[in-house]
């Protein structure tokens, strides 16, 4: 029997969003773990903070952009809970 | 009056408590080495820097303890996010991050950067896929999870099973760590020590479980992180005169890049990549034609010794052949083990070695990227189902303070990690300034301290008695330990440093014996034996349980089965390959049942095992299994085995959930409630916060 009621699109909205979101930073965290990698001889030829930029992005770069991406993620989920009323309190 | 105290110290309480503790320690630290000078000798520093570290967990896990079961697991649940980040930082802040990091960069390069990328980006899959569902679902085990989602003990077992074996990799390896640390700064023997570092775990865990893990974590954290950043800032002062090495050894890099292009072809690094070619092609001969060729190899040394004692050669030369002879292996199913092994590492040293900052340039540019790859996946599938870590989300508050504390613990991790690369490059300036070309008589003093307990050994192959490049070989663990040393700090640095790695090995050694035994006693015996137990009679067989898994580990560890990283990565491989699809599927795909899952943790874990155990191993003598070593597939090494297991995992999961019936109503209500972290039961339109939810 589907259920049709409005809370229960609210809901079907609000995973949907975050399923969004997820996938959206699932993909950068792939570029940055095995794309950069992958690509590294070519990177290799700029150069960054005095660092050949494919071993910048191993050694340093990509640690930074995945504190980034988890903070991004916290924050708006956090505040996807919020709109939607998910939110514990 | 009181309560207001208290009340200021329930908030700010974490915080005093971690900063009081750092000047603690920082004063300590100043008073040792104000001692050294006056003479307080180095062992005395090694042991006061031991018992110290003993002596918090201990007091932590007096001041904490608790007999009730929700604070023994899960800490009451009321653990602020950077709090919880800072203390789960540390528990993820193993050996191998502290010791074995820093050497894997040194070792290898480029390469080894797959192992910051792996532990750090795991978090990224820890922060989205795991920890906030987990965190809703909200009891004390994973196997309790996939009993939740899938039902059936059947899923439990095999959960309980593959959190056992995991942990119980991963614990041998922080435990090696501490008989490393403690066999070289106090001299004990690596046996003892083992089993007095674990004495102090146990003190800890025994006492206070999740919650005295949590403060004792915390303050091991500063340790960690004042004994990991002095060294390699006073260092890179020293040499260049900026004391901010994390992201200012880029000049540094440069100079040692030009210096490895002239050392590695200096002609005689070539004569001696020469000889151990030569020196692998006769053993891969000798392989060939076992068993006939032991035999053959022993009268050739005892023609040889007969023909020095007849013309006049040295005694000294005469005993080496002598001891050689004499460790030649005793069956041939024994010299093929050992053959193959010294074959692999005489074709190690016979190749070209490569400059830091060359990626994938081994012999085939495609099989050092795809074995590069291959360990970022296992690494960070690893990472995001490793139970100890999991486990620690259930901790926290709520769902939102799990996503944050997520963030803070990756913040904290990072801190360390930003280092790594700055140590390897330091180091290896400094080893090939001050060893290479050096007479062997004549090297620094840390040298000879490291080859008396058997992790740097020199094998002067061309007998011109200066030490090359290619003739030296650094146990990978050592470096990290060995810096003071090597740039020529005080001893305290090195105490400190020891004291540092030491916190790091105990205090993941303590997560993961709480999660073996949580699984022991919370899945095994009370879920699916004895459900009618009392929970202070769970906890004393949970506090038995872990006494017996702590001395099983010491056991395992006095045998030193592999270097830490490797028993690390296997961990790793073995976690994700039997946990992440269950649990990524449990979430988010609603199909997967029971069947699927069961089948899906048995497949990519027998894949696992089989894959490590064929190509890491030769023979097996507890099981009496010889000559079982197998070439890899595609030339992957056994560390990144789980690049076959989680694949194999995830397929048999789908697969076999479709030819199956789908599962029943509980379990999309289940799912239903992982999704949102507060149900609405409201019915009407809008979701208004309804003031009692």
């Amino acid at each position: 029997m589907p259920d049709l009621s409005p809370l229960r699109l609210q809901q079907k909205r609000y995973w949907q969003k975050t399923l969004w979101l997820t996938g959206t930073l699932l993909v950068i965290w792939f570029l940055v773990t095995f794309a950069a990698p992958f690509f590294s001889v070519s990177l290799n030829e700029w150069t960054f903070l005095g660092l050949p930029l494919g071993y910048f992005i191993a050694a340093q770069g990509s640690l930074i952009i995945y504190i980034v991406l988890i903070g991004l993620y916290a924050y708006l989920m956090n505040r996807l809970d919020r709109q939607f009323g998910v939110d514990e309190q | 009056m009181p309560n207001r105290l208290r009340l200021l110290l329930g908030a700010y309480g974490p915080a005093l408590f971690v900063i009081l503790f750092g000047v603690g320690f920082t004063l300590i630290v100043l008073v040792l080495a104000w001692l050294e000078q006056r003479g307080l000798s180095q062992r005395w520093i090694g042991y006061t820097f031991l018992f110290l570290t003993l002596l918090v967990f201990s007091l932590v896990g007096l001041f904490t303890r608790t007999s009730d079961v929700a604070e023994y697991f899960v800490a009451g649940r009321r653990v602020p996010a950077v709090y919880s980040g800072m203390s789960s930082g540390t528990d993820w802040l193993s050996a191998a991050s502290f010791i074995g990091l820093a050497g894997a960069l040194y070792q290898s390069g480029y390469q080894g950067l797959a192992f910051v990328i792996g532990w750090t980006g795991g978090y990224v899959l820890l922060a989205l896929l795991m920890a906030p569902y987990l965190r809703k679902f909200g009891q004390y085990t994973l196997p309790d999870f996939l009993a939740a989602r899938y039902g059936g003990q059947g899923i439990r077992l095999i959960g309980a099973l593959a959190v056992i074996l995991a942990s119980l990799i991963y614990v041998v390896a922080q435990v090696y760590g501490v008989g490393l640390i403690t066999s070289r700064f106090i001299t004990l023997q690596f046996e003892i020590g083992v089993y007095l570092g674990l004495a102090g775990v146990l003190v800890c865990t025994f006492l206070g479980g999740m919650r005295a893990l949590l403060h004792a974590q915390a303050a091991q954290y500063v340790i960690l992180l004042i004994a990991y950043i002095t060294p390699i800032t006073i260092l890179s002062f020293d040499r260049t005169g900026i004391p901010a090495p994390p992201v200012l050894y880029a000049k540094a890099m440069h100079q040692l890049v030009d210096l490895e292009n002239e050392v590695f072809n200096r002609p005689e690094e070539v004569a001696v990549r020469a000889l151990y070619a030569e020196r692998a092609d006769r053993l891969a001969s000798q392989i060939e034609k076992l068993p006939g060729s032991l035999a053959e190899e022993r009268t050739r040394l005892s023609d040889q010794i007969e023909r020095m004692k007849s013309t006049d050669a040295s005694v000294r030369e005469i005993v080496q052949v002598e001891r050689e002879r004499r460790s030649l292996p005793a069956t041939p199913q024994l010299a093929h083990a050992k053959w193959r092994d010294d074959l692999k590492e005489a074709r190690h040293r016979s190749e070209p070695p490569v400059t830091d900052l060359e990626s994938f340039a081994l012999p085939e540019e495609g099989n050092s990227r795809a074995n590069f790859l291959a360990l970022i996946f296992c690494l960070t599938i690893g990472t995001a189902s490793l139970p100890h870590l999991l486990m620690r989300y259930y901790s926290i508050a709520s769902v939102s303070q799990a996503r944050r504390s997520v963030f803070w613990s990756l913040f904290f991790v990072a801190l360390v990690y930003l280092l790594a690369p700055a140590y390897a490059v330091f180091v290896k300036l400094e080893v090939l300034q001050h060893t290479i070309g050096v007479p062997v008589e004549s090297l620094p003093a840390w040298v000879n301290a490291w080859t008396k307990i058997g992790l740097v050994s020199i094998d002067d192959i061309n007998h011109d008695h200066l030490l090359q490049w290619a003739e030296l070989t650094i146990n990978p663990d050592v470096i990290v330990l060995a810096t003071p040393e090597i740039a020529g700090l005080p001893y305290v640095i090195s105490g400190m440093v020891a004291a540092g790695g030491l916190a790091a090995a105990l205090s993941t050694a303590e997560g993961l014996l709480l999660s073996i035994t949580s699984a022991l006693s919370h899945d095994i015996y009370f879920k699916m034996l004895r459900p009618d137990a009392s929970s202070s009679w769970r906890l004393i067989v949970s506090k038995s349980v872990m006494v017996g898994v702590a001395i099983l580990a010491a056991s395992i560890a006095v045998q030193r089965p592999a270097s830490i990283v490797d028993m690390v990565a296997w961990a790793f491989s073995v976690a994700g390959s039997a946990l992440f699809p269950a649990l990524v599927l449990g979430v988010f795909w609603p199909r997967a049942n029971c069947a699927g899952a069961l089948a899906g943790m048995i497949a990519g874990l027998a894949v696992t095992i089989f894959y490590i155990a064929r190509v890491e191993f030769d023979s097996i003598p507890l099981m009496g299994w010889y000559g079982i070593g197998m070439n890899p597939w595609f030339g992957i090494d056994a560390a990144a085995a789980g690049i076959y297991g989680v694949p194999v995992g995830l397929v048999t999961n789908i697969v076999v959930s479709l030819l199956t019936k789908p599962p029943g109503p509980e379990s999309q209500q289940f799912i239903e409630r992982l999704r949102y972290p507060r149900i609405l039961y409201n019915r009407d339109a809008s979701p208004v916060r309804s003031p009692d939810a």
